[in-house]
C-alpha cells in the first residue's frame, strides 16, 4: 500500500471540521452542508441521524471524495484522516485513500452494484486495481471475502450476477467489497433501509461483528433512531446541513439537549405508548436554497424566541465536558433541564 | 439460452416465408409485360414468347410461381435472371463487395458514434457537445440521395482525397468514401443514443460505488459506464441495418459499385422479377440472421436478459 505523506498514527482517526458543501444548480445555490463537525475514533460507532435531505449522504460523499462535481463543491472546512487533510490531496492520492483507508456501503445494494458484471468480478477488481493481483488470485480472494460475510456456497456464487442474489445477500456482497482492503473507516449509508426487518437485524449484526474483529471506525448513517440505540456509541444529529447535537448514545436518549433531537425521540413509536397519538415533528425541513435566518430549526421549534430568528446561527455550545457533549441551541440548558 | 435460440430460429422461418411471399406478390403484381421489358424496344416473336413463358412459369398462377421458386431455392437453384444469367452467379459477383462496404460502414459508424457519444456525454453542455449536436441534426436532415453525390463531388472529385468510384474487386481504400456516406445515415442516431445512455449511466448508483472503490476515472467510464451504455446502442445498430441496406442502393448507384444495391436497382428498373426476388430473399435471410446475432450480443451484454 502506498504511504500517505504526513500521516500520524496517533492523530484522531477521522475528524471533520466546519465542512461546507454546496450544489450550484440552475435554480440557485443549494447549501447542503453548512458547517458540519464530528470526529470518529478507532473501534467506535458514530451514528449520523436526521430527516431526509438534511445532508447525511452528502457528508459521506464529501468524506469519500465522490461528490457529483459539478454541481457539488466542498467550499470550506477540513476532513482529516490521521492528521492528513484529505481535501488537500491530489485526485490520485485521494483515490488511493478510498477502499484502502476509508470505504463505504450504500443504501440500495441492487443499484449500487453494476448489473452487468459478476460479483466476483466486482470484488476482484478491488484487488486487481489496488494490489495488482492476477484475475485468478483476485477471484480466490473474492471467494474468501464472500465466505467471511457468510454467503453460502461462495465458490459457486462468485460467478453470479447481482440480480441473482436476495436483498440481504447483495448487501453482504457490498460489505465484502468495502472491507476487501481492510479499511480503518467504514461509512454505511442507510445499509438496511431497503431490507426486511429480520434481514436488517442480520446485516446490523454482521456489521457489528466485523467492526469488532477489525477495530474499525464505523459511521452509520440512518434516520431510524431504533437501530441506533443498539449499535452506536455516539450520535451526531444533523439538521439542514449542520450537526445540531452530538453526544454519547445513552445521554442523548435520556436527556436530549436540542429541541430537534427531543422531537425526533418523541416520534419513535414505543410499546408503552400504545394507543397514544404518535408525535410527529410539525412543519417541513427548510428548502436549502432558502434556509431560515438564525437557527434553521426556528420555524418548527417549540422553544423558539426572538434570539433564534437573528443571525448568526447558534454556535457549537459545549453541553458538558465529561462526557463530551455539544449542541447548537441557544437554550440547550432549558431543553436538557426538563 | 438454447431454447431461446431455437424459438428464435423457428420465428425466423416464419418471417422468412412471410417476407418472401409478400415480396413475390409485390413484384409480380407490378409486372405488366415482363417479356417485353426484358427484350426492350425490340418486337418479340410468338415462339420466343412461348419459350420464355414456359421457362419462367409465367402462365401459371401466382401461388404456383411462388412454389416453384421456393422449391428451387431449397434445392440450391436460385433461378435464372431474365437476362439469362444464373441468379447465383450474379449474386456471387455482387454480394462480396456489398458485404465489404456494409462492414466498413458499420465499423466506421460504431467507432465514431461511440467515441463521440461518450465524449459528448462527459463534456455535456460544452462546445464539442453543442457542435456535434448541430452536425448530427444536419446529417439527420440530409437524405442519402443528397449526401452521396455531394461527398463524391467534394471529397472524390474536387479535393481528390478519395477515389470517386469503385470496381467489383474494390479495395478498402476505394470503398472508404462510399462507406463514410453510408455510415452518415446511422451515425447521428447512434451517437445520440450513446450520449443519452452514458449521461444516464453516469448518474447511476453503481458509478458511485465504482468510484468509492478507488478506481480511476478512465476505468469507471470505459469499463463500468460504457458496458451498460452499449446495451441500447447495440440494439440500435441492429435496427439500423435495414437503413444501411436501403442506403446501399443509392450509394452503390452513385459510386458505381457493382454490388447488391446496384444490381437490385437495375433489376427493379428492368422488371427482372426473378433477380429481384433472388437478391431480396438472401437479403431477408441475412437480415434475420444479423438480428439474431444482435439479440445474442444484447444478451451477452446484459446478464439480466440472459438468465430469464
Ligand atoms: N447531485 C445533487 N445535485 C443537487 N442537489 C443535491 C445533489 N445531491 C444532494 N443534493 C441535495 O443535498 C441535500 C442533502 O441530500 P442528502 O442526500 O445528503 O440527504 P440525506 O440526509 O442523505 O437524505 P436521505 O435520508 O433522504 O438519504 C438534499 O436537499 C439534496 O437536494
Ligand atoms: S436555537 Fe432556538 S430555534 Fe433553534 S433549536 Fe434552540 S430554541 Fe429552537
Ligand atoms: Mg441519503
Amino acid at each position: 500500500m502506498d504511504v500517505l505523506p504526513g500521516i500520524d498514527p496517533r492523530a484522531p482517526l477521522l475528524e471533520v471540521s466546519d465542512l461546507h458543501v454546496e450544489f450550484r444548480t440552475q435554480y440557485g445555490v443549494a447549501k447542503a452542508i453548512n458547517g458540519a463537525n464530528f470526529w470518529l475514533s478507532a473501534g467506535e460507532t458514530l451514528a449520523i441521524l436526521g430527516e431526509s435531505g438534511c445532508g447525511k449522504s452528502v457528508t459521506a460523499q464529501a468524506i469519500m471524495g465522490i461528490l457529483d462535481t459539478p454541481p457539488g463543491y466542498v467550499t470550506q472546512g477540513q476532513i482529516k484522516y490521521r492528521g492528513v487533510d484529505l481535501l488537500k490531496l491530489s485526485e490520485n492520492e485521494r483515490r488511493k485513500v478510498r477502499a484502502n483507508r476509508i470505504a463505504m456501503i450504500f443504501q440500495d445494494a441492487l443499484s449500487a452494484l453494476n448489473p452487468v458484471y459478476t460479483v466476483g468480478f466486482q470484488l476482484g477488481e478491488v484487488f486487481r486495481k489496488h494490489r495488482g493481483m492476477s484475475r485468478s488470485a483476485a477471484k480466490q480472494r473474492a471467494i474468501e471475502l464472500l465466505d467471511q460475510v457468510k454467503i453460502p456456497a461462495a465458490r459457486t456464487r462468485v460467478d453470479d450476477y447481482p440480480h441473482q442474489f436476495s436483498g440481504g445477500m447483495r448487501q453482504r456482497v457490498m460489505i465484502a467489497m468495502a472491507l476487501a482492503l481492510d479499511p480503518e473507516v467504514l461509512i454505511a449509508d442507510e445499509p438496511t433501509t431497503a431490507l426486511d426487518v429480520t434481514v436488517q437485524a442480520q446485516i446490523m449484526g454482521l456489521l457489528a461483528d466485523l467492526q469488532r474483529e477489525r477495530n474499525m471506525g464505523l459511521i452509520l448513517i440512518t434516520h431510524d433512531m431504533g437501530v441506533v440505540a443498539d449499535v452506536a456509541d455516539r450520535i451526531s444529529v444533523m439538521y439542514a446541513g449542520r450537526v445540531v447535537e452530538e453526544a454519547p448514545v445513552y445521554d442523548i436518549y435520556s436527556r436530549p439537549a436540542h429541541p430537534y433531537t427531543r422531537a425526533l425521540l418523541e416520534s419513535i413509536p414505543r410499546l408503552d405508548m400504545k394507543g397514544q397519538q404518535l408525535s410527529v415533528i410539525r412543519g417541513l425541513p427548510p428548502v436549502l436554497t432558502d434556509v431560515p435566518k438564525g437557527c434553521a430549526f426556528n420555524p418548527r421549534c417549540a422553544y423558539a424566541r426572538d434570539a433564534c430568528r437573528q443571525d448568526p446561527a447558534p454556535p457549537v455550545y459545549q453541553v458538558s465536558q465529561q462526557p463530551h457533549r455539544t449542541a447548537r441551541c441557544h437554550f440547550f440548558r432549558e431543553v436538557i433541564g426538563e | 439460452m438454447f431454447r431461446y435460440i431455437v424459438r428464435r430460429l423457428l420465428q425466423m422461418v416464419l418471417t422468412f416465408f412471410g417476407a418472401t411471399f409478400m415480396l413475390f406478390a409485390l413484384v409480380f403484381a407490378n409486372q405488366k409485360d415482363p417479356i417485353q421489358a426484358l427484350v426492350g424496344e425490340r418486337p418479340v416473336s410468338e415462339s420466343q414468347r412461348i419459350a420464355l413463358t414456359e421457362r419462367y412459369h409465367l402462365d401459371e398462377g401466382f401461388f404456383m410461381q411462388y412454389w416453384y421458386y421456393m422449391k428451387g431455392l431449397f434445392t440450391g437453384d436460385f433461378g435464372t435472371s431474365m437476362t439469362g444469367r444464373k441468379n447465383w452467379e450474379m449474386m456471387a459477383d455482387a454480394w462480396p463487395v456489398t458485404l465489404r462496404l456494409a462492414l466498413i460502414a458499420i465499423v466506421i459508424a460504431a467507432t465514431f458514434s461511440v467515441t463521440m457519444g461518450v465524449y459528448s456525454a462527459l463534456k455535456r453542455g460544452g462546445v464539442f457537445d453543442n457542435v456535434s449536436l448541430f452536425i448530427t441534426l444536419v446529417l439527420l436532415a440530409m437524405p442519402i440521395v443528397v449526401i452521396a453525390p455531394l461527398f463524391q463531388l467534394i471529397f472524390g472529385i474536387e479535393l481528390g482525397w478519395f477515389p470517386p468510384t469503385a470496381t467489383r474487386d474494390a479495395t478498402v481504400w476505394q470503398l472508404l468514401l462510399p462507406a463514410i456516406v453510408l455510415a452518415c445515415i446511422v451515425i447521428a442516431p447512434e451517437m445520440r443514443v450513446t450520449r443519452t445512455a452514458v449521461v444516464e449511466n453516469l448518474r447511476a448508483d453503481y458509478v458511485r460505488t465504482a468510484r468509492a472503490k478507488g478506481l480511476t476515472r478512465t476505468r469507471v467510464i470505459w469499463v463500468h459506464v460504457l458496458r451498460n451504455s452499449l446495451i441500447p446502442v447495440v440494439t440500435l445498430i441492429g435496427v439500423d441495418l435495414g437503413g444501411l441496406m436501403a442506403g446501399a442502393i443509392v450509394t452503390e448507384h452513385v459510386f458505381n459499385i457493382p454490388g447488391v444495391g446496384f444490381n437490385l436497382a437495375r433489376a427493379i428498373k428492368t422488371e427482372d422479377g426473378p433477380l429481384v426476388v433472388g437478391f431480396v430473399s438472401i437479403l431477408v435471410i441475412l437480415f434475420l440472421f444479423i438480428n439474431l446475432l444482435v439479440d445474442l450480443l444484447y444478451a451477452a451484454l446484459d446478464p439480466r436478459i440472459r438468465y430469464e
